[in-house]
């Protein structure tokens, strides 16, 4: 190697690892960049809306407390309006005990104005002297139920809240009631945890929140972390700070943090950097081993023809002289070429690799949001149920006082008395029966009722109250005349004896209770739910195909098939394109009891990041292409290649020069090598070779890349990852990326199988004899057919072609092959075949039957052979059989010339032993002889002598013409002659008749022979005789 | 001329005399106890129970907060290797560090004439108000409100005595005490009742509880004890300075009165500051 070319290739490779870096640098900061932007955005968003979300949470908490302290208010008012009303109160702890049971509270108390307990259900912690209880005080004041007077010292096992109701001036009843349910409920809708459990940023993305006064994770989606020190997590305070934006570091997981700070909360929305890098390392990871490639393909292959040029010289009409510098057609034309196909390469998987990220963790993201929407849904569903229950309960238990009050004072069933007891009460409508269902009073507008007979009827259920059932709790249902939630419940009233003798209803009107449900309807959780900058969730309902919820008003109830989603998007795990209203979206699907749920997000959002990453990876891989180009055709006018003795190392025989139908000359293997397991030593290649070497090897690594990130994908890229999203194949089968990278990677990997399968068997045939070469050949092409049967049939399946039902038609299309279109299924099955065994190659010298020449094009239906007389002939690939591939080395043509008998074979031979050389002189297709063959043949009029030439398949024929003029130029000259067929002509001759003796005695010979040999010869055809 | 020289004799003299100052106090700090500072651990008493102040967190047994931070800072600053935090109760630090079990109390400890007899002292390092904290439910909302009701502060702290000054200067009590217990844990005065507990979690139960009706500390401890349910009377009892605390005349006493005076000129303090609030 020249110095010269030593410091080009140093210059190449300098290029291509700045180009390199330059490229890695590029791309990953500008996705990072990108996804920063895209997640900065997001989380400012959430950031916005979190104050608002809190504040409703805070809100629903103020008023859960109030209604909660409205019942336990009403349940101490109820007791003082027993206490004032003549319905059986006196203060003793027996009465408390009844009272307790009857309001379902932990304890019921009177409690003088001093503090000093007169009656209790059971004992208390309390000391109600202390001014801690000033609050309960306040009932003397104003006749009010006092607010709330809440304890808690876990240390003691104390938690109550205490309410209180004045009886007269000197005592009051206080309410002892453990607020474990108002917990609960503030828990489930008020808590920090209630409000960011339902936000998701990006994929992996959360909220958590950290106390601004001591630094402890107040909500993290880990519940181990909460009540973690953040800064002992790893988190600098520092950090916290209100709107600011950094990386942080928690539990030892890098995060992209957005902080803002409301009340004395950092609330921080964090995206694992995880969740940025597994994405950027694989496409950033692609698209650079592709730029990799093409760059080593490009330089690899311009050193190859430039090392072949020194060693052999090249002719000078390669070389065009552009002032101070050469360019190299040769080299030019095709680095060009590769370069051009690289590059439209590269654009190509760097778009694609942009949106197959993109939709792939769009997707992963949309999935498990829905999955989450699901069980909140569901959750929601119980919770809705609970709160019925709940509601139902606390009703009834005003029923049950107001029918404990009625029964022990029933001259309470008037008018003003029924109002006073319902403001007590804190109900809306209170009605008293008698024993036939005929309404006595009511404090509404409602006069003259009686209990409905007809048991479709609203009011039948209650005329089981008379007949002895203990209660009556109907749902709540929307009213007939408003439509507002009203709820009615009745208890039995009891005549002195203990008889029923009639009822008392209540009615309510429970806002509370429709606010709650309100905020657990699908609508409203459906809303809660955010996805990305502006993605939201939707459902349709299963029955009537109608939407359920949209962020659009206006759809809701409308058909959703009316506007724009089809059929099959109905179903539990779609995830593909949904148009609504002719937007599309990119949703992701799942299947609650009674709707399909949507999670979808424009597709602009999606895909902004891919047009600006494929351009700029575009941009360097041009610059860079270009430089390496430039670098490879061009070179300093002075220094002049040396041209070298041509053949000065002798070339393999196995590569020969073919002319292509479009001219040029180009080299290929000859026939009988390319079915030899033995490679090419890398010095016998041509340049065009050792770089096709390279693309194979490069192609083998990416294809054992792909196949080893599919086996080991759970330990590369851990669970839920987009790689097992695109392997787990939840997408929709059809003609999306998600199929074709599917495709991508299980060809990938059967291709990986059958090679190492292929390499075994190779190895097992060189220690096997002949026959387990033959086997293990037999083998390999059945794996190989096999697997690409295999291959074509998984591939449609998952671009959405059902294949069940293209095995069950193969009976019709085998009926309909056999009418008509069964040559045409042929030809295109032969010409795969001729294809994939490779049996002949285009610039190929075959034989098929008699007609002989080259290949000009192999179609998938008919195959051009050229003829001698550049005749072209289209053979039907199904009748190319037998076919004699003679693309060889050399080939020979022979001449056989017949001597006669007489002639001295040894005078002959002489002869020829002085003339061959000189046919040799005047025949220069003659690569090598004549040869002097021997006898061929001892004929029957001639003895037949070969003589064979070396020549190059494309000059047989002439040559063999050629040799035939010059041996009868010889013999003619030396006078031999050359036997041809001779006619004889005969005078016709009488022929002489037999006697009549003579006959007889023929006869007689005849039998008497017959007679003698009756044993023997008597087969037909004896070949013995 | 002569006047002039001497005067000009004198201000040089004085700078020497500065200057060795200055070269004394280095060398202090670098000889006696602190010769071996480098390996050694600086033994800091620090509170275990004051969010943003000194709060040790169960779980991972690391104490947080403003004075931790100003401890690990000063150990850095005086050369020590390590810090060892050791937790002290106000009835407890003061025999603590008089024994040596510590070196220093960076423990919300005010700085106090009383105080200031047995121990050295560093610049404030934070002010803070003692408060008084009620339950709402009392509907307490001034101290008058208060006449006849029950007090509450911890034992060991300075509160309790202050306390009683403020009410006497404000008229709210004639400052007798009418009788005490023996431990002065519980004493009645004319107008009020004091009671002293051992801890502020105490404290803090006693008046949940009703058992005291209000409890005066520290606005910084405070702030760890509030809740909704209570709120801080528009009443400051002192205002209380917090500094580093070392043994009398001991060898640390300077190298830490400059090292805190260095983090307060420096901003470092307020840093702190800013990063606990």
């Amino acid at each position: 190697m020249s110095r010269k070319l030593k410091v080009k290739i140093i210059c190449l490779i300098a290029v291509a690892a700045i180009s390199m870096a330059a490229m890695g640098i590029l791309l990953s900061s500008m996705q990072n960049e990108l996804s920063l932007d895209g997640y900065t955005t997001e989380m400012k968003q959430e950031a916005d809306a979190l104050e608002g979300l809190l504040s409703v949470a805070d809100e629903g908490v103020a008023q859960s407390t109030v209604t909660y302290d409205e019942i336990y208010q009403s349940k101490a008012e109820s007791v003082a309006f027993m206490a004032n009303n003549d319905a059986g109160f006196e203060p003793t702890d027996a009465k408390m005990v009844e009272y307790q049971d009857l309001l379902g509270v932990d304890n019921v108390v009177v409690v003088s104005r001093d503090g000093a307990i007169l009656a209790k259900a059971r004992d208390t912690l309390a000391n109600f002297s202390f001014s801690r209880f000033n609050q309960l005080r306040t009932v003397f004041a104003d006749g009010e139920p006092s607010e709330a007077v809440e304890i808690e010292l876990p240390e003691q096992d104390w938690l109550f809240r205490y309410y209180a109701a004045r009886i007269d001036d000197g005592s009051m009843v206080v309410i002892e009631q453990n607020p474990d349910e108002l917990r609960q409920l503030v828990a489930d809708t008020g808590s920090i945890e209630s409000v960011l459990k339902d936000i998701a940023i990006g994929q992996h993305g959360y909220l958590f929140a950290v106390s601004a006064q001591d630094y402890v994770i107040a909500y993290h989606p880990n519940a181990d972390l909460v009540g973690a020190d953040a800064l002992d997590a790893g988190i600098d305070a520092v950090d916290l700070e209100d709107g600011n934006l950094a990386w942080m570091k928690l539990a030892g997981e890098s995060l992209y943090c957005e902080v803002s700070k409301i009340g004395d909360m950092y609330y921080v929305a964090a995206v694992p950097e995880s969740d940025m890098a597994t994405t950027r390392n694989i496409t950033v990871g692609v698209i650079l081993f592709i730029f990799f490639a093409v760059m080593c393909v490009v330089i690899m292959y311009g050193i190859f023809v430039m090392r072949e040029d020194e060693r052999e010289g090249r002719s000078p009409e390669d070389y065009c002289t552009m002032g101070p510098l050469r360019y190299n057609k040769a080299i030019g034309r095709k680095a060009a070429v590769l370069s051009l196909v690289g590059f439209i390469g590269i654009l190509g998987v760097s778009f694609y690799m942009q949106t197959l990220f993109a939709l792939s963790s769009e997707s992963v993201a949309n999935n498990e949001r829905a999955a989450e929407a699901v069980e909140t849904i569901q959750r929601a569903d119980e919770r809705m149920t609970a709160l019925q229950d709940q509601y139902s309960e606390r009703y009834l238990s005003k029923a049950r006082v107001a029918g404990y009050i009625l029964d022990h004072n029933p001259a309470l069933a008037n008018r003003d008395d029924l109002q006073r007891l319902a403001d007590t009460l804190m109900i809306q409508y209170l009605f008293t029966f008698d024993g036939n269902g005929v309404m006595t009073a009511t404090n509404s507008s409602y006069a003259n009722f009686t209990m409905s007979e007809d048991p479709e009827s609203q009011s039948f259920e209650f005329r089981k109250l008379l007949q002895g059932a203990d209660s009556v709790v109907q749902e709540a249902q929307p009213d007939e005349i408003s439509g507002q939630l009203r709820q009615y419940i009745g208890v039995p009233l009891h005549a002195e004896s203990g008889e029923v003798d009639g009822a008392v209803q209540i009615g309510i009107r429970p806002t509370r209770l429709e606010k709650l449900l309100e905020t657990v309807t699908v609508d409203s959780v459906l809303n809660g739910v955010k996805v990305g900058a502006d993605g939201f969730a939707f459902a349709v309902n299963k029955e009537d195909d109608t939407f359920v919820s949209f962020p659009d008003q206006r759809l809701v109830g409308k058909n959703a098939l009316e506007h724009g989603m089809t059929e099959n998007q109905f179903k539990d795990g779609y995830c593909d394109y949904v148009t609504v209203e002719g937007v599309t979206y990119y949703a992701s699907s799942a299947e609650t009891d009674d709707y399909y749920l949507y999670i979808a997000g424009t597709e602009g959002e999606l895909m902004a990041e891919r047009v600006p990453l494929t351009m700029a990876t575009g941009g360097v891989a041009f610059v860079c292409l270009a430089a390496i180009f430039l670098l490879l055709a061009f070179e300093p006018r002075r220094s002049v290649t040396v041209a070298k003795g041509v053949g000065a190392e002798e070339r393999d025989a196995r590569m020969i020069d073919v002319k292509m139908p479009s001219g040029r000359t180009a080299k290929t293997e000859s026939a009988a090598s390319r079915w030899l397991d033995r490679s090419f030593k890398w010095s016998e290649k041509t340049a065009e070779q050792k770089t096709a070497t390279v693309v194979r090897w490069l192609v083998g690594v990416s294809v054992i890349a792909v196949f080893a990130a599919v086996v080991f994908q759970d330990r590369i890229f851990g669970q839920g990852s987009l790689f097992s999203y695109i392997l787990g194949g939840n997408w929709e089968r059809g003609l999306n990326i998600f199929a074709f990278t599917a495709c991508i990677m299980f060809v990938c990997v059967a291709l990986t199988v059958v090679t190492i399968v292929h390499k075994l068997l190779n190895l097992l045939s060189s220690v096997l004899g002949a026959r387990g070469e033959t086997v293990c050949r037999l083998l390999g092409s059945f794996i190989k057919y096999a697997t690409i049967i295999g291959m074509v049939y998984y591939c449609l399946m998952l671009v959405g072609v059902d294949t069940t039902t293209l095995l069950a038609s193969a009976g019709i299309l085998s009926i309909a092959i056999s009418f008509g279109a069964k040559e045409l299924v042929s030809d295109i099955l032969s010409g795969l075949f001729i294809i994939f065994e490779g049996e002949f190659r285009v610039g190929d010298i075959i034989k098929v039957g008699d007609w002989r020449g080259t290949v000009v094009e192999i179609g998938v239906r008919t195959t051009k052979v050229q003829d001698g007389s550049q005749n072209i002939k289209v053979i039907r690939n199904s009748d190319i059989s037998n076919v004699i591939n003679m693309t060889k080395e050399t080939s020979y043509a022979s001449c056989d010339v017949g001597i006669e008998y007489g002639e001295s074979l040894e005078r002959v031979e002489n002869i020829l032993s002085k003339e061959l050389p000189n046919i040799r002189k005047r025949l220069p297709a003659i690569i090598d002889g004549p040869f002097y063959k021997g006898v061929v043949e001892l004929g029957d009029n001639s003895v037949t002598i070969r003589i064979v030439v070396q020549c190059a398949e494309p000059d047989r024929l002439q040559l063999e013409r050629d040799l035939n003029r010059e041996m009868k130029l010889i013999f003619d000259k030396y006078d031999i002659s050359i036997p041809f067929p001779q006619v004889v002509v005969n005078q016709p001759v009488e022929f002489k008749k037999a006697t009549a003796r003579e006959k007889r005695s023929a006869d007689r010979f005849n039998a008497e022979q017959k007679a003698a040999a009756k044993e023997l010869g008597n087969d037909e055809d004896d070949e013995t005789r | 001329m002569a006047a002039k020289g001497g005067r000009v004799a004198l201000v040089a003299a004085l700078a020497l005399v500065c200057a060795l100052a200055g070269l004394v106090g280095c060398a202090s700090a670098s000889d006696g106890n602190l010769v071996a500072a480098g390996e050694r651990t600086l033994r800091v008493g620090v509170r275990s129970d004051v969010v943003g102040f000194g709060y040790l967190n169960e779980t991972t047994g690391k104490y947080y907060g403003l004075e931790i931070d100003i401890a690990e800072e000063m150990a850095s600053r005086l050369g020590f290797s390590d810090v060892e935090f050791a937790t002290v109760l106000p009835e407890t630090r003061k025999d603590m560090l008089m024994n040596g079990e510590i070196d220093c109390l960076v423990a919300c400890y005010s700085i106090a004439e009383s105080r200031q007899k047995n121990f050295d002292f560093s610049a404030a390092y934070y002010a803070d108000n003692s408060v008084i904290v009620v339950e709402n439910s009392s509907l307490v909302d001034d101290v008058e409100d208060l006449k006849g009701l029950t007090f509450g502060t911890m034992a060991g702290s300075n509160t309790a005595p202050q306390l009683v000054i403020k009410l006497t200067e404000s008229g709210f009590t004639s400052g007798e005490a009418l009788s005490a217990s023996e431990d002065n844990s519980d004493v009645q005065f004319d107008t009020f009742h004091l009671v002293q507990m051992a801890s502020y979690q105490e404290l803090a139960q006693a008046l949940e509880e009703g058992r005291i009706d209000a409890a005066c500390m520290d606005g910084s401890i405070a702030k760890t004890y509030m809740s909704s349910d209570r709120s801080i009377l528009d009443f400051t009892i002192d205002t209380q300075k917090y500094g580093v605390a070392t043994q009398k005349d001991s060898a640390l006493s300077q190298p830490v009165a400059e090292a805190v005076q260095g983090m307060l000129d420096d901003g470092t303090i307020a840093r702190l500051t800013d990063k606990w609030n």
